[in-house]
């Protein structure tokens, strides 16, 4: 079984779609700003049930992927083959960043993130992300960039924390 | 103008239709959902929070147009729903109507008339109900949101009329 079988990843337009699992994660709703990434659970019954967010911030050169949030609840609540599918491919949160960063990653010439969390943290190098020296800010420069130009971006990205 | 839409009613641009509504559409129309963006899914929220696609339409832009098309509803989407819900959505206008206004209001900067085609004497109903109006042409509907003169309009007309049934 893959992934592919039982979760679709898009870009919604409407963020109150993830309100519920993000506020588990967060205790506020979801940015009310673009772009916000949901992974679907497509059910046998032919319900759809958000169970994976995260969202990305277009800031011209640089974006920002931030607010991610799994429900943990609905993962358990999986079939045992469904949550090996999710072992084996590496979690929800690799297939919301994949997404991001094949559709907006072209766009810009880098993708920042801001992580201490453990188990997040395991996920990003997957995804090419690299400490920055700052303090939980990550990046994945996506381009050939001069030491000065990443330190421009970087600032950059900085004086946005937290995200 | 339409009541505001009950809170289970969620209405979003997904740019993942095929996943949503796919077999719905086929279901409706006979063939696969065409390629073309902007795709838009009336949902409804379950109590567990569980979303059941419910309506479906397709914004194509064809600048300085937008045609309105593939609008479909699953019917079985009602059988989830109490009838006090069911009383609320129809008090709303429907499912459908309120998915048309939302793209109305969504795409609004994208174009300078909204064109649909419907020979369905129902649909044709809720159309009117969203802020569609006739044309002179069979089937032809219109959605002005900007003020146009009447040249324009019927320039506008003619090349949607132009391009036959959608």
């Amino acid at each position: 079984m893959h992934i592919s079988d039982f979760i679709v990843v898009g870009e919604v337009d409407d963020p109150s779609l993830a309100d519920g699992l993000f506020q588990r994660g967060y205790r506020k709703e979801t940015p009310r700003f673009p772009h916000h990434i949901v992974a679907w659970n497509l059910r046998d019954d032919g319900a759809r049930l958000p169970v994976s967010y995260v969202h990305f911030t277009d800031c011209h050169d640089i974006w920002l992927a931030g607010g991610a949030a799994t429900d943990g609840e609905v993962l358990r609540a999986m079939k045992p083959e469904q949550q090996q599918a999710l072992r084996d491919y590496g979690g929800l949160m690799l297939a919301t960043l994949r997404y991001g960063f094949e559709h907006y990653g072209p766009n810009c010439e880098a993708i920042f993130t801001c992580c201490g969390d453990p188990r997040a943290l395991a996920t990003t190098p997957k995804l090419g992300f690299a400490e920055t020296g700052i303090q939980y800010l990550l990046v994945n420069f996506l381009r050939d960039l001069s030491d000065r130009r990443k330190s421009e971006l970087t600032a950059k990205a900085a004086s946005f924390m937290p995200f | 103008m339409l009541p505001d839409k009950p809170d289970f009613l969620i209405i979003s641009e997904v740019d993942h239709p095929e996943a949503m509504v796919g077999d719905l559409f086929q279901r409706k129309f006979g063939h696969p959902l065409p390629e073309w963006k902007h795709d838009v899914v009336a949902f409804f929220r379950k109590d567990d929070g569980t979303l059941v696609p419910m309506s479906y339409t397709k914004f194509a832009v064809l600048e300085p147009l937008i045609l309105v098309g593939g609008c479909c509803t699953d019917g079985r989407a009602f059988s989830h729903m109490s009838e006090a819900q069911k009383s609320a959505l129809s008090a709303a206008g429907g499912s459908m109507a309120q998915l048309l206004s939302y793209g109305f209001k969504r795409f609004a900067d994208r174009c300078n008339a909204y064109f649909g085609y419907c020979g369905d004497a129902r649909a044709w109903e809720v159309d009117l109900s969203a802020g569609f109006v006739p044309t002179e042409h069979d089937k032809l509907l219109v959605h002005w949101h900007k003020p146009l003169n009447d040249q324009t309009k019927r320039a506008l007309v003619a090349m949607a009329h132009a391009l036959g049934p959608f």
